[in-house]
């Protein structure tokens, strides 16, 4: 490595590597085709996001002239450019796989995407049909004399550019858009033979648009989608009704600038110039595809019924053999603590334990945080039911949480109205971590019961995110949590925690502190240990630790699923930093952190992600696992992550990633060994059941 | 009904005298929970209990729980920056602003006390200390509390922290081992005022509050508008001023150690890696202190704030309070000093379990302080001594005519041993010097009234009886009153059964016959003339007292 070059890989650039990594399943032959549409769908639909955010964020930056470089020495400009080039090739590489490997194989499955051109007779009339009923009722075109007066498109929809001849020499072409907006019938189900045809909603309209401007020859018609900036916040720091302010982003993202343009390549050259004038782009940031414009709308067509067979088989989480369904969860918590791993084992537990809380009548108070809920979400029903029993019940509902504002605003005004003390965030900080305390007055006194996870409090998404669970009636995290709820709910100052720590108070530091006992250690000539597994790593000042614990001669296994800015392997930097991703089946969410310790293991889990804005920006947690079988647990959880060789790649110095090389004695698909490994305990926990009898014998 | 001189005083519980007047007057020294006998009821059963404490530059919850017995687990501890010490110590009053968010503070903690159901008031304890006792409009501002909140705020003096802090840290005291034979200084910096105990083994010999506080400090230097560094040079001359006259209280010729209470040094512990428990006292090298102290004296308030996630009002203090305890430890030419995790909140949540916080420890020590008050006057001690035990005999052989309970024995006993300090300014009058000497003496473990108490029963233990014309008299309510004349009653004929002096009425046997108090002299006293004589003159208080006339008899041979 030379000397001038950064010891960080670009955090864009690693998290397109890792969208790469998700399109690399897209084209795994092994993958069954609807996943493999599906894993298509998602790198789409991750790179909205990251237009949205990433690039609306370096683009707001060289709007105000900041020119400063990220620590691997990149400008914003150069970043740009650099995603850019990237992002164009990811395109191709997309649109290639979508029309040269899966619509054949779709086809050939009986999935098959109708042309205007292609449609029969009858699928004709049926298109005229849904036209008259349900587009042309709906879609209203708007005709273009000014752009500047033109009406602002939303983000992430469809709309339909439509050139018409002029009706002077003059005005050669005039200009119409047909806009989706909130209209979701982005394909149209074709009556067919067999299988399942469609046609694409844009194609239709393509087919009958004269239909919209009677007595207007109309030249062409094309279809595009914006993406707009959405990397603006609400200044909580006022004191300003914050519920009222992020009802104004969420209007304010609306017509935020145009940070992309994808328009089909069909386009003409007068669409395009009307369309970069109309939207204020360059041609940086225009991408013309060969196919349909916004392919996450596949994610749709990825579970279009009576395809099973080209889905991965269902999963049932299993049921954990440490919970004992017959049995209370305060009965079970008290006991012992509860490790589950989802989605290999069921939030089912977890959701019992606040459906128990808001009916058992010796429970007076709920605390819980929701960042990411789902809809009709069974945990913010739970909360209700409780207060409505009259629990003390607060809830911290993160508004902030990007994306989930609108639902999250309207889960703030229905725990509100039904009497639980709702809190908007904290100030300045977006409360990411995840906990639940129950507090249960109990003959021995108050017990309190805690739920802390790496995941949402979503069973939608615990269905596909891999995440930990842990349940604890623990007292000394039992009162660190309660310390930690009050300081983040305003009720009290921070205060010292025994065994938690918080971000952004201390929880960098304790890291810290972890990875420089580990060096201290390895200095010494004792065995340092490190293994993590996380989401993401960017945190300069993390990576630089681990970088120093290398060179000392700690052993470090990296588990990253997502962006990883440190170069392993570097000589005399990051020899001994193996960095390794899991793409899969299920997303990989769960975060674990390993510390040797001398022998003496320190497991926790935790909320946070090592990127500054976790760090730094967010309320997150980090819990120690004590239980010393939750602890086993969590180790060999992450054994089979760094074991796994077949949805694993390794990071490379470059910035890269490769495949496992050699032909391994045995393959390990760590996600496949959570799944029977967790089938075979839930089968022998029943078996053991099954031949217990516990006689019922008259009372005497 | 006849009742000798060896019953057992502790059965006099004050919660037991509810009718009478020990039943009073002591609400404001062991608030109302700790002053009743022990709750059947609360020994059985888990109840929540909570204090909370307006102190000068926050307000601090404590909610516990007590599971039976004396022991509190603490639940919750919560801190919300107020700063009613800025306002107290710049204008002296405190403004609205402040009284609104100290009001809001309050609500939210109301809210967190009904999580818990704890309502019963009883088992709430709302103190608050020098910002808002200081404050020219502290019974507005106690009102506004009370109407906006329904919480009843108990103002509580310095002598009333000495004496919980005193009591919460006897048992840390105990069981360090080296401390048994040292000189111990336990002081602890408050926003406005620092409290300072000074122990000989496990004897308190001095109880002093000094003019000197975190916020005090740090509004000083505030309105000097000076650098950082001459600020700290400002503020060391200034703490080094205040607590001179501590080295005069300290016996010379034997270790000292220093035992620094308070949440700056509980913070400080943390800077240091120590990790602290509630149970046991933590050395640190003054040394190491003295090196992180001026460390965060090099930072400005804003940095302390940010590096640290402090609330302004506690980034403001945090030097001023260090360099307080650094300047104190250096005076007592200490190289370690002890810390500990405990708190005033735990304290006075532990108070509320105890039935009965005049424990014979703790009267111990109240005396200890009045005998080094009377040594400090060169009163002759062995008269004085032995006065305080004929009277603490003829307290408890009246027992059953005046119901009254240990406290009142205790400030008898008190009395007794000051009630000649007078003579320390001259003869004449010298039962009025004594009475202005001790009230204006710092003495542990009394609170303002029973501080005033002790000296009126030394000032009425000779000349004229308590009179409604006598102003100081007049101003206290009826049941002190009584306990005022009843005590001084029996301190006179204690003092007219040691007239001579020379403590040869010895053993004494007591008992109530008809209307009279038969005193039985039991060892070999002599001719007991003078003490007749003297008696005939001193006893009238006890008659119209008690409505006993006093009988002295010797023994028969």
């Amino acid at each position: 490595m030379s000397e001038t070059e950064s010891i960080f890989v670009n955090r864009e650039l690693s998290w397109l590597e890792f969208n790469q990594r998700v399109l690399d399943e897209a084209c795994d032959p092994s993958v069954p085709l609807l996943e493999q549409l599906r894993f298509l769908a998602i790198t789409a639909s991750n790179l909205d996001e990251f237009f949205m955010v990433r690039v609306g964020s370096l683009l707001t930056a060289i709007r105000s002239g900041d020119m400063s470089n990220d620590p691997s020495g990149m400008s914003p400009l150069e970043q740009i450019n650099a995603i850019s080039q990237r992002t164009r090739k990811m395109v191709t590489d997309q649109y290639r796989i979508y029309l040269d490997e899966l619509e054949p194989h779709l086809s050939e499955a009986g999935i098959r995407r109708r042309r205007a051109a292609e449609l029969s007779e009858r699928q004709i009339d049926f298109v005229d049909t849904v036209f008259q009923e349900q587009i042309q009722a709906v879609l209203t075109p708007i005709a273009v004399h000014d752009p500047t007066r033109f009406p602002l498109l939303f983000g992430r929809t469809v709309n339909v550019a439509v050139q018409m001849k002029g009706r002077s020499d003059t005005e050669p072409f005039r200009f119409a858009v047909i806009p989706f907006g909130r209209f979701d019938l982005r394909y149209i189900t074709l009556p067919s033979a067999g299988g399942y045809e469609f046609i694409l909603t844009e194609d239709a309209i393509s087919l009958l648009v004269d239909r919209f401007f009677p007595g207007e020859e109309i030249v062409a018609t094309v279809p595009f989608r914006v993406t707009r900036n959405a990397d603006f916040s609400v200044s909580d720091d006022d004191g300003a009704d914050l519920l009222a302010e992020m009802e104004d982003v969420l209007d304010y993202r609306k017509d935020s600038f145009c940070t992309r343009l994808e328009v089909s390549d069909q386009v003409t050259r007068p669409i395009l110039e009307f369309l970069k004038s109309l939207l204020r782009v360059g041609e940086r940031d225009i991408y013309q595809v060969p196919g349909p414009v916004g392919l996450s709308d596949l994610m749709q067509l990825s579970s279009v019924s009576g395809f099973d067979q080209h889905l991965y088989p269902s999963w049932t989480p299993c049921e954990s053999p440490k919970i004992d369904p017959s049995e209370s969860m305060f009965d079970t918590m008290k006991a012992h603590d509860v490790l589950l791993f989802h989605p290999y084992e069921g939030i089912d537990p977890v959701l019992r334990l606040m459906s128990e809380a808001a009916e058992d009548r010796d429970v007076v108070a709920i605390k819980q945080t929701l960042y990411r809920t789902s809809r009709n979400s069974p945990v913010v029903r739970s909360l209700i039911r409780a207060a409505e029993n009259g629990k003390n019940v607060t809830v911290i509902v993160e508004l902030k949480a990007r994306f989930d504002e609108a639902r999250n605003i309207e889960w703030a005004r229905q725990l509100e109205y039904s009497g639980v003390q709702v809190i908007y965030g904290v100030r300045g900080l977006k409360t990411h971590a995840k906990a639940c305390i129950v507090v249960r007055r109990e003959p021995q006194g108050f017990q309190r019961y805690c739920h802390f996870g790496t995941g949402n409090y979503n069973e939608i998404t615990s269905r596909f995110y891999t995440d930990i669970s842990l349940l604890t009636a623990n007292q000394e995290l039992g009162n660190d949590a309660i310390a930690w709820f009050n300081a983040v709910t305003g009720c009290s100052q921070i205060q010292q925690f025994s065994l938690i720590e918080s971000a952004p108070i201390g929880l960098r530091e304790k890291l810290l502190e972890m990875i420089n006992v580990e060096t201290e250690r390895a200095r010494n000539g004792d065995k340092g240990q490190i293994i993590i597994k996380l989401n993401s790593l960017a945190d300069p000042v993390m990576i630089s630790a681990l970088y120093d614990a290398s060179k000392a001669g700690v052993e470090i296994d990296l588990n990253i699923r997502g962006i990883c800015c440190l170069k392993p392997g570097v000589p005399g930097l990051s020899e001994n930093i193996r960095v390794t991703s899991i793409i899969d089946r299920f997303l990989e969410h769960a975060r674990i952190l390993y510390f040797h310790h001398g022998g003496d293991e320190r497991v926790f889990i935790s909320s946070a992600d090592w990127m500054p804005r976790n760090l730094d920006r967010r309320v997150e947690l980090l819990v120690p696992i004590l239980d010393e079988s939750c602890k086993r647990r969590a180790i060999n959880i992450l054994k089979t992550c760094l074991r796994d060789n077949t949805k694993s790649r390794i990071l490379t110095s470059d910035g890269s990633y490769k495949q496992p090389s050699g032909s391994p004695v045995r393959s390990h698909r760590s996600q496949l060994e959570f799944q029977s490994r967790y089938r075979e305990a839930e089968q022998s926990a029943v078996e053991r059941n099954r031949t217990t009898f516990v006689p019922l014998e008259p009372t005497s | 009904m006849a009742t000798t001189g060896s019953v057992p005083t502790t059965s006099a519980s004050p919660g037991a005298a509810s009718t009478g007047p020990s039943s009073t007057g002591s609400s404001s020294s062991s608030g109302s929970s700790s002053s009743g006998p022990v709750d059947p009821v609360r020994t059985q059963k888990a109840f929540p209990l909570a204090v909370i404490e307006l102190g000068t530059s926050a307000i601090r919850m404590a909610i516990g729980e007590s599971r039976g017995g004396a022991s509190v687990r603490v639940l919750e501890q919560l801190v919300r920056g107020v700063s009613l010490g800025k306002d107290t110590f710049t204008t002296g009053v405190i403004e609205r602003k402040t009284l609104q968010e100290c009001v809001r503070v309050l609500r939210s903690y109301r809210r967190k006390l009904a999580e818990y159901d704890c309502h019963d008031p009883a088992h709430l304890r709302i103190v608050a200390t020098s910002a808002v006792r200081e404050a020219t409009n502290r019974l507005e501002v106690l009102d506004r509390i009370y109407i906006a909140t329904g919480f009843a705020v108990e103002l509580i003096d310095d002598a009333e922290i000495s004496r919980v802090t005193y009591l919460g840290i006897r048992p840390l005291l105990q069981s360090d081992a080296e401390l048994t034979d040292a000189t111990t200084v336990v002081a602890e910096v408050g926003g406005g005022n620092t409290e300072v105990l000074v122990l000989k083994g496990r004897d308190i010999i001095h109880s002093q509050p000094y003019r000197l506080g975190s916020l005090r400090l740090q509004q000083m230097v505030m309105q000097s508008q000076t650098s950082r560094s001459r600020a700290v040079s400002i503020m060391t001359g200034q703490i080094d001023r205040t607590i001179e006259p501590l080295i005069d209280l300290v016996p010379r010729g034997r270790p000292v150690e220093f035992v620094a209470l308070g949440g700056d040094m509980r913070f400080a512990a943390k800077l240091l890696g120590i990790d602290l428990n509630q149970s046991g006292l933590t050395r640190i090298p003054v040394a190491e202190f003295e090196k992180l102290t001026n460390r965060l004296a090099s930072l400005t308030v804003d940095r302390i704030m940010h590096k640290y996630h402090m609330e302004l009002s506690q980034a403001e203090t945090l030097v001023p309070a260090l360099l307080s305890n650094l300047r104190i430890a250096r005076l007592l030419g200490c190289q370690q000093m002890l810390i500990t995790g405990f708190n005033l909140r735990d304290a006075l949540l532990q108070g509320m379990l105890r039935s009965n916080d005049w424990s014979s420890d703790f009267c111990e020590q109240i005396v200890n302080s009045a005998v080094e008050l009377a040594r400090k006057y060169q009163v002759d001690l062995l008269h004085a001594r032995h006065v305080a035990e004929l009277a603490r005999r003829l307290f408890r052989a009246l027992q059953s005519e005046h119901r009254m309970d240990i406290r009142c024995e205790t400030l008898l006993v008190a009395s007794a041993l000051m009630h000649e300090i007078g003579l320390f300014v001259g003869l004449s009058g010298y039962h009025k010097h004594s009475h202005y000497l001790i009230m204006n003496s710092e003495l542990f473990g009394l609170n303002a009234l029973d501080h005033q108490l002790v000296a009126m029963i030394a000032r009425y233990h000779r000349r004229a009886s308590p009179k409604p014309t006598h102003e100081a008299f007049a101003r206290l309510d009826r049941d002190s009153r009584v306990i005022v004349s009843r005590l001084a009653g029996i301190l006179r004929v204690a003092v007219a059964l040691d007239h001579t002096g020379s403590q040869r009425v010895r053993d004494i046997e007591c008992t109530i016959e008809k209307n009279r108090l038969v005193v039985t002299v039991t060892n070999m006293a002599g001719d007991l003339s003078l003490e007749r004589m003297e008696l005939r003159q001193r006893a009238s208080l006890m008659e119209d007292t008690f409505g006993l006339g006093v009988l002295l008899r010797e023994a028969p041979r």
